[in-house]
């Protein structure tokens, strides 16, 4: 178990963790979601020991850890660019951390094969690392972090540079081999299909803290806060006056999937649209707000479209007040 | 035409360091009578002798001299190497325009004229028993090289990801086995092109040579000496050796420095 308590981090004026808390389980696929910049790294690179917390304290499996050098930290990471070692080939690169603790050479070559032969990268071995693809080098990554039986798995953004097909197989790929280790990761991701595809849990973060953390439907279903209504959902969520439904003093947040057309509660223009497999999301223009609906079929820009709002949620000063 | 005045252009530029070249192995190879004692030597070979050069190696010191020439290169490389690693290591990590300004300052005092301080130290090193010896002068000759080689280590350590030593950190290595395992493999053109120029530049300096090894001196300095005594002949010989080792290392430095060894260990 990772326990986070209150960390603080600051780069000069700049607060990029503002006390952060949260207990990650033992076998737990932990994803923390936040938009670009939003400190996703450097909350990884603080667990690591990469960057000093300027307050708080990480605690794992009951020992205190904070203070340790990333080396005492044993821990496996997977960097956004990869980070192999240039000068060696794939085999040495997923040797690497064997060696540095003094395995011997057999034991070395069994584990590196057997990893190897796990990421389908056998055929591998001997290249150098500069001279294979993208995907091949995550991979390579990947076996590396894996080799060894570390306390947990920091991943950032593994395979934001994957083309989208190969993203979407290695995406299926690395939770099998989670489930398959039963080891703990933390996973960074800024790509809200992507947390919610791997993740036990989610935990979104927004302004240097975690905003919601929640199962994936939960974030859906549930958002604590509009933000995160906006933030979660392959369209964000509609947010408009309670009025519309007859109920005073708060917001109405409600997903494009939550309506039904064709019925007469509201009218809205077709402002454009995007097909998103069988199904087109409208963007309307209802009274003056815009609202973003799921209809199918066939329809053009400047169509009136009439719907209802089957389900929703209610939120008062941007937080939900709605309980599960 | 403008492809014709290019070439024209590199004739004479390559003529222009190539003619002294020639000259020297003219009148090395030449019996003296068309050269050095003709009133008007011709320009191209007359005749064809040995004698020039095993009279020069046989009836003048010559393995002495190099062999200094040679140690003193050798160790001025090798300290540039075994301080610059640490210093460019450490300057990679400051921010970049701080070790620039450290960088720069460094490179000052490359531009101290060397007679002016090679006068104050030769009166220290007396004192030190350095004077006239290997490494007293290896010492002085790293005043120049080793800024210059810091500058070029520092160079190639920052253009090594940081994601990489983090990596390795994380992955259980020690500061000293990043070195060793990661960081100078990665680096290793940079190095050798910094141990290449520090030799180099060693190799002909000759003012802190002349002012602090006088007695047994380097080749450069037996070179000058010979011809001061009239020895042309011993002066041409050696000269043609000591160019050797310039040639060939150049041509290695050239390959290093193409850029193509420096980027392509580190592609990302
Ligand atoms: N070494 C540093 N010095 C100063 N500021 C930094 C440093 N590293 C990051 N920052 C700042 O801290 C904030 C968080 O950066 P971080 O890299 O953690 O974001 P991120 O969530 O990982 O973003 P991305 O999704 O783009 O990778 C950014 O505003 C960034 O500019
Ligand atoms: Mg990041």
């Amino acid at each position: 178990m990772i326990e986070l308590k209150e960390l603080v981090k600051r780069y000069g004026q700049k607060l990029v963790l503002n006390g952060i808390s949260e207990k990650i389980e033992t076998g737990e696929f932990f994803v923390i979601l936040g938009p670009s910049g939003a400190g996703k790294s450097t909350m990884l690179k603080v667990i690591a020991g990469i960057e000093e917390l300027d307050s708080g304290s990480i605690v794992v499996d009951g020992k205190d850890i904070t203070r340790l050098p990333p080396e005492k930290r044993n821990l496996a990471m997977v960097f956004q660019n990869y980070a192999l070692y240039p000068n060696m080939t794939v085999f040495d690169n997923i040797a690497f951390p064997l060696k540095m603790k003094g395995m011997g050479k057999d034991k070395i070559k069994e584990r590196v094969e057997r990893v190897a032969k796990l990421l389908g990268i056998q055929e591998l071995l001997k290249s150098n690392v500069t001279r294979i693809s993208g995907g091949q080098q995550q991979r390579v990554a990947i076996a590396r972090a894996i080799v060894r039986e570390p306390s947990f798995y920091l991943l950032d953004e593994p395979l934001s540079n994957l083309d989208a097909r190969t993203r979407f197989k290695a995406r299926g790929e690395l939770k099998r081999i989670q489930k398959e280790l039963g080891g703990t990761f933390v996973y960074v991701t800024h790509d809200q299909k992507e947390a919610m595809s791997l993740a036990d849990r989610i935990a979104v973060l927004h302004e240097g803290k975690f905003e919601q953390v929640g199962v994936p439907m939960e974030l859906y279903e549930y958002p604590k806060t509009k933000w995160v209504g906006e933030f979660i959902g392959d369209f964000p969520m509609n947010f408009v006056s309670g009025e519309w439904l007859g109920v005073q003093g708060v917001e109405i947040g409600f997903r494009p999937e939550w309506v039904k057309l064709d019925r007469s509660d509201f009218k809205g223009t077709v402002n454009s649209m995007e097909s998103v497999g069988e199904s087109t999301y409208l963007f309307l223009d209802v009274k003056d707000v815009k609202v973003i609906v799921k209809g199918s079929g066939h329809f053009d820009v400047g169509d009136e479209v009439t719907f209802s709002i089957e389900k929703y949620r209610r939120f008062k000063d941007g937080f939900l007040i709605d309980q599960k | 035409m403008r492809n014709l005045l290019v070439y024209v252009g590199a004739i004479i530029f390559t003529l222009y360091f190539l003619i002294p070249l020639y000259i020297l192995v003219l009148i090395a190879f030449s019996p003296a009578k068309f050269t050095l004692e003709s009133l008007y030597p011709p320009l191209y070979f007359k005749g064809f002798t040995l004698s020039n050069l095993v009279y020069a190696f046989t009836q003048y010191n010559f393995i002495h001299p190099f062999l200094k020439s040679f140690f003193v290169a050798s160790l001025v490389g090798i300290i540039a190497i075994l301080l610059g690693i640490p210093a460019g290591y450490g300057l990679s990590k400051l921010p970049g325009k701080l070790a620039y300004a450290f960088i720069v300052v460094l490179l000052i005092t490359n531009m101290v004229p060397g007679l002016v301080v090679a006068i104050p130290i030769s009166v220290e090193f007396i004192k030190l028993h350095l004077f006239d010896s290997i490494p007293g002068l290896a010492l002085v000759q790293e005043l120049v090289t080793l800024p210059l080689a810091v500058f070029i280590l520092q160079g190639t350590f920052s253009a090594v990801p940081k994601e990489v030593e983090y990596q390795a950190r994380i992955d259980g290595a020690s500061t000293l086995s990043y070195l060793s395992n990661v960081l100078i493999p990665v680096a290793l053109p940079g190095i050798v092109a910094a141990f290449l120029i520090s030799w180099m530049f060693s190799w002909d300096e000759f003012t802190y040579a002349v002012l602090l090894s006088p007695i047994h001196p380097t080749l450069p300095v037996e070179i000058y000496f010979n011809i001061e005594r009239g020895n042309e002949l011993a002066a041409v010989a050696f000269s043609l050796v000591f160019t050797i080792p310039v040639i060939v290392l150049t041509l290695i430095l050239q390959k290093y420095l193409k850029g193509e060894y420096l980027a392509g260990g580190v592609k990302y």
